[in-house]
């Protein structure tokens, strides 16, 4: 047991030591990429807390990442607030939202649960246009842009880099602590047998709103860096895709580990915005013939790596890297 | 576990300490052989078919390029594709400027993709060049941002040569518009109200969409309830259409002015000849279906360039407006660029495009001078009206123009 | 494919419909094909009427009314009005 957490601190010590040097060999354009690989990270990290240990699947992430934004871009734009401290309470205002929706969800599950969450995902950029007058409606709000604060002489992107990094490990840290410790058992018993866990006498339905409310508080906060990154919020900013991006970044990654997790998030980000990179590699397989330019590669792209995932890698990288580094690990864990 | 809590306040810490400032180059986008030019517009979506001008200004700058660039270097223009979303309009911005440290931005599409790019252009110092919006802030506000400049004719001038040519034509007006509930639509409603004046309550009815929404033709429905005789269509792309289907549908014969943007001869041979006969807009540029055009010389230079230098072209192309609108932008834009001289700075193509005086651009109507100032900062403000008729455009009357400010 | 002439071809356009349908065919039960048909009629014209005639909904909010009979369905009547309820056995 004891071999076991020491790895785990082993390669968390790693990441943040990666986290920290990184900036300095890359280019000020690249870390702000890596930010929002972050970002992606964060909602990434709640929703294997949704759905990889309370066993509920949400399809509509991406309406908790706006409720986040719209809240950084409202409180920015209407009320002054400086950015960074919006932050907590988009995520606050975000939780509570997921912690409502927990509530009807309860009596949902499996492929109802999926498509109700997905209609959330749908109807939800409706809102910010109906009540456009302090949500910008279609046009959406121009923010203030990214600045460091306190006089700091560093880049925008670097700062942005940082911000969004060390909220992320705080959040991984805080994630660790909970799945150790009883909501996180909690959860994996509710999991594995609803019927059993009520049974033995576990309030069910309070732990499975709270992974809903806690999810949809890392979902905000990611949803609110991604506003003050991009300065900007329209009903654009977090569409349809976004929430299906989420749970197929997910699915690819494996929900169990850290390593999956920041693969996932880095599939996401990469081939979202380097579609064309994806197209031209894709050009080179043979049988296969790819225009670069054209639109919509990112979206086959995904649903073709899904399918292969699901078929090939069921536990996803994260689970790939453990089934791999079994022959290693095995012998610490063999004394426990 | 405390370790692991420790370790994250520690990282928190490293934020403070961990400072790298890069400074950015003196004078990106701009070598002995080379100009770096991006843009972002829209390739995919509902209004990818605006997305050609930017297809028609690379194959201009491509034939620039085959005949010795300018001083020497050639114009390498990168355009990303936004499907008119502002929120990628920025990311592919940031992009263009930090990763492929580009000169300056030309030509980006979208009034609100502008919008959202305009600060952090200015902020940064990066000319936001010949913006494809009429947006009348564009030209307008220019002293908090400098580094802005648009170029076709802005929206509300627009609206305004509507409504006196209205007041010229009509003695008893009785005007319904349909207009995106955003900048765009808005300008243009506004050009048309104040160009009215007095006889502002010429507008019986006005609906106004999100653009977001699916279908335009019900509120086509509720206009006509109006009892109006002249529709106005301030609609981008897939909802003009809608409006025009909308309008036969309903059995409805009003004068439609159609907003210029929209007014593509590609767009509109789809809707019903009923509909769309008779129908009015404003053109500053040679459209290339027109048939008053079909021996000009500037259309067979453009139809020859198109050929030679096109790539990825879309089919119809050498007919289609938006790559002859493309084309007249990219020679204003190699106009600023020899006017900036052979030591090319970003401040002084701001320079250059600020005291434009250009009589000689072949792709737009014969007369108009591209003509901007440091505080008049409307390159193009002449117009024609034209009539749609037969199957295609026909320009009439003189130029007009009714410049903002 | 019949919507498309209206809403025009486009690979998004299904989107919307998408919620649309799937409202429709809950709201009659999911296994019922009548169901599916008299939810589709019953849930075009609640969303037009309400649309049209309650001022607070305009056309921007149909979606999430949509969602919204979705939810209170699921919640109330999963069955909808003509699936057959079934029973599980713990």
């Amino acid at each position: 047991m004891k071999a076991k957490l020491l790895l785990e601190a082993l390669s968390f010590a790693l990441l943040v030591v990666a986290v920290v040097l990184l900036p300095h060999h890359v280019s000020d354009f690249h870390s702000r990429e890596l930010a929002t690989v972050g970002m992606y990270f964060i909602a990434l990290v709640g929703l294997g807390i949704l759905t990889g240990y309370s066993g509920q699947i949400s399809l509509g992430h991406g309406a908790f990442m706006a409720i986040g934004g719209y809240t950084t871009a409202i409180l920015e734009v209407n009320h002054g607030v400086r950015d960074i401290w919006t932050i907590p309470i988009a995520g606050l205002v975000a939780g509570a939202a997921g912690l409502l929706v927990g509530i009807p969800a309860l009596r949902l599950s499996g492929p109802y649960l999926a498509l109700v969450t997905l209609g959330i995902a749908i109807a939800f950029p409706q809102l910010p246009k109906k009540y456009g007058h302090f949500t910008g409606g279609t046009t959406g709000e121009i923010l203030n842009l990214p600045k460091a604060p306190f006089g700091l002489h560093t880049t925008p992107n670097h700062w942005l880099y940082y911000l969004t990094w060390a909220i992320a490990l705080m959040l991984l840290v805080c994630a660790w602590v909970l799945l150790r410790t009883k909501p996180g058992r909690t959860w994996q018993a509710v999991r594995d047998s609803e019927t059993a866990a009520a049974a033995s006498g576990i309030g069910v339905p309070a732990y499975k709103t709270l992974a809903f409310g806690i999810s949809a508080f890392y979902a905000g906060i990611a949803g609110s860096l991604f506003a003050i990154a991009t300065s900007f919020v329209n009903p654009d900013t977090y569409p349809i895709v976004l929430s299906i991006f989420l749970v197929v970044g997910l699915a690819v990654g494996g929900a169990s580990s850290l390593a999956g997790l920041l693969a996932g998030a880095a599939f996401v980000y990469y081939l979202d915005n380097h579609a064309d990179a994806v197209a031209r590699w894709a050009d080179h397989l043979p049988f296969v013939s790819v225009n670069p330019q054209q639109s919509g590669i990112p979206s086959v792209a995904f649903g073709a790596v899904l399918i292969l995932v699901v078929l090939l890698l069921p536990t996803g990288v994260g689970g790939l890297l453990h089934r791999l580094l079994r022959p290693l690990t095995s012998r610490l864990y063999s004394r426990s | 576990m405390r370790r692991r809590v420790v370790l994250a306040c520690l990282v928190i810490a490293a934020v403070c300490a961990a400072a790298a400032a890069a400074r950015p180059l003196a004078n990106p986008g701009v070598s002995s052989t080379e100009i770096d030019l991006g843009s972002s517009v829209p390739l995919s979506g509902e209004a990818a078919a605006a997305g050609s001008v930017a297809r028609g200004a690379d194959a201009y700058f491509k034939y620039v390029n085959a005949h010795g660039g300018v001083f020497g270097r050639k114009i390498s223009f990168t355009y990303l594709d936004d499907g008119y979303d502002p929120g990628r309009a920025v990311t592919n911005t940031i992009r263009l400027v930090q990763q492929n440290q580009v000169f300056a931005m030309f030509a980006p599409l979208g009034t609100d993709n502008n919008l959202a790019i305009r600060k952090f252009l200015n902020q940064q110092g990066v000319p936001q060049l010949f913006v494809n919006s009429g947006a009348t802030t564009f030209g307008r506000d220019y002293k908090q941002y400098p580094w802005t400049i648009g170029y076709i004719p802005p929206y509300s001038e627009e609206g305004k040569i509507y409504a006196k040519y209205i007041l010229q034509q009509f003695k008893r007006p009785k005007i319904a518009v349909l207009y995106q509930n955003d900048d765009y639509g808005q300008d243009l409603l506004n050009g048309l109200r104040k160009g009215l004046g007095k006889k502002a309550s010429a507008i019986v009815a006005k609906v106004g969409y999100d653009p977001t929404t699916t279908d335009v033709q019900p509120l086509i429905t509720q206009l006509k309830a109006s009892k109006a005789n002249i529709l106005c269509i301030f609609a981008f792309g897939k909802f003009s259409l809608q409006a025009f289907f909308g309008v036969s549908g309903a059995g409805w014969h009003p004068q439609i002015f159609v907003n210029d943007v929209s007014a593509a001869s590609s767009l509109m041979v789809i809707p019903p000849k009923s509909a769309t006969k008779g129908a009015i807009s404003i053109v500053f540029g040679k459209d290339p279906a027109a048939p008053i055009w079909a021996n000009d010389k500037g259309i067979k230079l453009f139809q020859s360039i198109l050929a030679k230098y096109g790539s990825g072209l879309t089919p119809g192309a050498s007919k289609d407006g938006y790559y002859t609108a493309g084309m007249a932008e990219a020679f204003t834009m190699v106009d600023t660029l020899r006017k900036a001289g052979k030591s090319l700075t970003r401040a002084g193509v701001m320079r250059a495009a600020t005291h434009l005086n250009e009589k000689n651009n072949p792709f737009v109507l014969p007369g108009i001078v591209v003509h901007t100032t440091p505080t008049f900062r409307y390159p193009i403000t002449q117009v024609k009206l034209q009539r749609w008729t037969n199957g295609a455009w026909h320009p009439f009357g003189k130029l007009v123009s009714q410049p903002p400010g | 494919m019949l919507i498309a002439p209206i809403v025009f071809l486009d690979p998004n356009m299904m989107q919307t419909v998408l919620l649309y349908a799937f409202a429709a065919a809950v709201l009659g039960g999911l296994d019922s094909p009548v169901g599916a048909v008299v939810g589709g009629i019953i849930l075009g014209l609640t969303i037009t009427l309400v649309g049209r005639y309650v001022p607070y909904v305009d056309s921007t909010l149909k979606l999430p009314v949509a969602l919204l009979l979705i939810i209170v369905v699921l919640l109330f009547r999963p069955a909808g009005l003509f699936g057959r309820v079934s029973v599980r056995r713990v």
